[in-house]
């Protein structure tokens, strides 16, 4: 009788979340690369998945991808949305963006989505409530605001229970201001407060969840402050909201993450958080007359105060599923020279900043993968070159080379009892293109090449005439290397067709190329 | 691809490294050169009754290993050139050396003619001057190493290459398009005495089958004072099965008689059947037993 009347009742709807987070540094054509825009988006994921929700399939990240994969992964989401809601769960998508953006359009390198391209992607996935996050230039476009605009009073009742349909829409500047980066934070000021706001800065109520209209308050007044003092000017985040119903989206639980550091009001003032295993900053919390709670992961942190001359600086280790307070006693004094934020931040600018063209001296081996080939007809020989590549943000690149090379070693042709000795001297321009990895210290490459080769085969002593060979190779190249900063060491192997019958022999004429190089951008 | 190849341009080949096999082939080398006749080895004990190692085979195996080594002398010198790389080489033609020998530079070289002609020569220089000591023609087969040819040795001029007391030539003509075909004739060959080798053999063997015809000498009273009779030897044999020496004596102690005389033999090299036309010796065997019914005279020297 029991089961029979918990199965007649209704199931309890829940609340299925999805993100799409997209930083892309590069911009139009002209715009100057960012540095964090990626980063930031990194940032939300954390937040999102440690605090937010949603589980990590359920967050799409998007770095340094263009217009195609956005509209791909925006359409994916269409079905599982639909699943969720046949199943009466309430539905909600986050959508997020940090990269370059004018009056028209989401600049995704040099691909782009209009404003009007994302309001109806957002409308078009299905969820009942659409939030999106926009930290770019000019951003306040879509939402229409031209002008700073002051936080609505918001008088959502706060409950578990989402009670809302509808799109909001929270954007980083008006239509005409510039969204900026501060290298001082590592990210744009708009993100950092958004990430701090999410993290626990703006539970304004203390309890312990942080809704989007407690959100929305604590970017905007903090956006408007830190920036009011910059050379580009204040930048007014703005909104647009068209939810219906009632009730307050809560964006993050702190208690959701299972770890957390207390600010005691006993210690008041502006604190920093910088996560030393990630380098970057994940929130800045204000305490004044009352204890404040951040949410994060474990791990290694320094908690920073500024004063105008020095900084007091905490070393602490969040521990798993529990909480720590910062107490003043934990805060020593350091110089700002030594400050270990900024010079993680710095590298980061620092590979930001790397130029785009390269340049190395290549030195190595060729041979022919066939050993039969190799004995009778091309002993390995070694080689040397240079090679120029100009390497975009987005992971393509294109190569130039130019490798010689000249080697002794003796062909052993079939049925004669003794070895020839030769001489095999080559020389090749190679024109080659394809992906790597993001710009990092350990990079990783691959594509297609074309090399026009010449070969020669003397032989010395033997009263036989020279040898050669002119062709067009078809191949494969890989590389892989330490990319520090401007300095390069990379290996590469490459692989080629000889598109050439030698003695009727039409298999194995293969050859490779393995480089070492050494390289410098400028 | 298609498009790749046509832009491919070069003459990269190993044919003319490859073609010095062929030009290398034309020299005489152990297989098609040598007389193999069966018992590879010489064995010492009774041979006049059955299941002894017939004597004619026993001699023939004696001589055909005498000829070998004058052979084998030739062929280590051959072998030389052929382990090494030609030092020039055109279309035609192959050289080797100089390479050092016998205190001065040995040279070799082989030119082409035609199809299927080859000739070929060794020569030695030094300060005394310079002589072919070893020439030979070779007429290319199927292969080229199956052919025909012949080769002279000049004792003589290899001597004075080599500063030694020698004289006389051997010289082989050869046929291997089918088998291994050999006339060998050693003409007054002495090396450092005055003793000389004169002698004349003939070699087959094709078709699962050989033959090995010379002349020599025998002692019948075997008192080392009386005139030795002449033996013109011819064996033929099947390998696996057996043999059958006949020979044919005459003058000596024999004076005006001729004596015909066959031994056989089984694939185990000893005695089955003997038997000659005066009876000097012991008829021994059943001549059923014979790989070959009829005597054979020698008919090549």
């Amino acid at each position: 009788m029991l089961l029979a009347l918990l199965l007649s009742l209704p199931a309890s709807a829940a609340i299925q979340r999805w993100a799409v987070l997209v930083g892309n540094n590069e911009g139009g054509a002209g715009a100057t690369p960012l540095y964090f825009a990626e980063l930031d988006a990194r940032k939300m994921q954390r937040i999102l998945t440690d605090q937010g929700g949603i589980s990590d399939p359920d967050v799409r990240l998007l770095l340094g991808r263009g217009r195609n994969d956005l509209l791909f992964t925006m359409g994916a989401l269409r079905e599982p949305i639909a699943a969720a809601r046949a199943r009466g769960d309430q539905t909600v998508v986050y959508f997020y963006y940090s990269g370059h953006a004018d009056d028209t359009q989401l600049q995704l390198g040099r691909t782009g989505v209009t404003w009007a391209e994302l309001e109806t992607l957002l409308e078009k996935s299905g969820a009942d409530v659409r939030v999106a996050f926009v930290d770019a230039c000019q951003s306040g476009t879509i939402t229409r605001t031209k002008g700073g605009t002051l936080a609505p009073s918001f008088v959502f009742d706060v409950s578990e229970r989402l009670d809302s349909s509808g799109t909001v829409i929270i954007t980083s500047s008006t239509g005409d201001e510039a969204s900026q980066e501060s290298d001082a934070i590592g990210g744009s000021y708009f993100t950092h407060f958004l990430a701090s706001a999410l993290t626990g800065a703006a539970d304004e109520n203390r309890d312990g969840q942080v809704t989007l209209s407690e959100t929305y308050q604590y970017v905007y007044h903090k956006t408007v402050f830190e920036t009011a003092g910059t050379r580009t000017g204040t930048q007014h985040p703005t909104y647009e909201w068209k939810l219906s119903g009632t009730g307050d989206l809560v964006m993050t639980e702190l208690d959701r993450a299972g770890s957390t550091i207390l600010f005691p009001a006993t210690n008041p003032g502006t604190f920093a958080v910088f996560d030393q295993d990630h380098k970057l900053f994940v929130a800045e919390v204000e305490v004044t007359d009352t204890d404040r709670r951040l949410a994060l992961r474990p791990g290694r942190y320094l908690v920073q105060r500024r004063f105008p001359t020095w900084l007091a600086v905490a070393r602490i280790s969040v521990p798993v599923y529990g909480s720590l307070t910062v107490d003043s006693d934990d805060f020593v004094r350091a110089e700002y020279e030594d400050d270990v934020a900024k010079g993680d931040i710095d590298r980061v600018i620092q590979q930001a900043r790397l130029p785009r063209l390269s340049a190395r001296v290549l030195t190595g081996g060729r041979g022919f993968a066939d050993a039969a080939v190799q004995t009778a007809y091309f002993p390995s020989t070694p080689v040397a070159g240079v090679e120029t590549r100009f390497n975009w943000r987005t992971g393509q690149w294109v190569a130039v080379d130019f490798l010689a090379g000249s080697g002794t070693g003796t062909l052993a042709v079939d049925e004669l009892p003794y070895g020839i000795p030769t001489r095999v001297s080559s020389a090749a321009v190679g024109l080659e293109a394809g992906y790597a990895t993001r710009q990092a210290p350990l990079r990783a490459g691959a594509g297609l090449r074309l090399e026009g080769f010449y070969l020669v085969r003397t032989f010395p002593d033997q009263g036989v005439a020279s040898q050669s060979v002119t062709t067009i190779a078809p191949g494969l190249v890989a590389w892989a290397g330490w990319y520090p900063g401007r300095f390069e060491l990379e290996l590469q192997l490459r692989t080629h067709y000889l598109p050439y019958v030698v003695d009727d022999r039409d298999q194995g004429m293969a050859f490779n190329e393995l480089l070492l190089g050494l390289g410098w951008r400028f | 691809m298609l498009l790749l190849s046509l832009v491919a341009c070069g003459d990269i080949s190993n044919g003319v490294f490859a073609e010095d096999a062929d030009f290398v082939a034309v020299f005489p080398e152990e297989e098609r050169t040598t007389l193999d006749v069966p018992g590879a080895v010489l064995v010492d004990g009774a041979k006049g009754a059955l299941g002894d190692r017939p004597e004619l085979l026993t001699t023939s195996l004696e001589v055909a290993l005498t000829v070998n080594s004058a052979i084998f002398d030739i062929l280590g010198l051959v072998d030389e050139v052929r382990g090494i790389a030609p030092s020039a080489r055109t279309r035609d033609s192959r050289s080797w050396g100089p390479v050092p020998a016998c205190g001065g530079d040995l040279t070799a070289e082989v030119l082409r003619s035609g199809a299927s002609q080859f000739d070929w020569r060794f020569n030695g220089s030094n300060a005394a001057g310079a002589a072919d000591f070893l020439t030979g023609t070779h007429y290319a087969g199927s292969t080229v190493a199956a052919g025909d040819g012949a080769f002279v040795w000049d004792h003589a001029a290899y001597g004075v290459f080599c500063g030694e007391d020698t004289g006389g030539r051997l010289v082989v003509d050869y046929d291997n398009r089918t088998g291994v075909d050999l006339l060998v004739d050693l003409d007054a060959i002495r090396s450092g005495s005055p003793d000389v080798w004169d002698g004349a053999y003939a070699y087959r063997f094709a078709d699962a089958e050989g033959d090995f015809q010379y002349l020599t000498t025998y002692d019948f009273s075997d008192d080392g004072t009386s005139e030795l009779a002449t033996v013109a030897v011819r064996t033929r044999w099947i390998p696996d099965v057996g043999g059958r020496a006949d020979a044919v004596l005459t003058g000596g102690d024999l004076g005006d008689r001729e004596v015909l005389w066959t031994q056989c033999w089984g694939d185990d090299l000893t005695m089955g059947y003997q038997h000659d036309s005066l009876g000097l010796t012991e008829d021994l065997g059943d001549p059923a037993s014979c790989p070959y019914a009829d005597f054979a005279e020698i008919d090549r020297l």
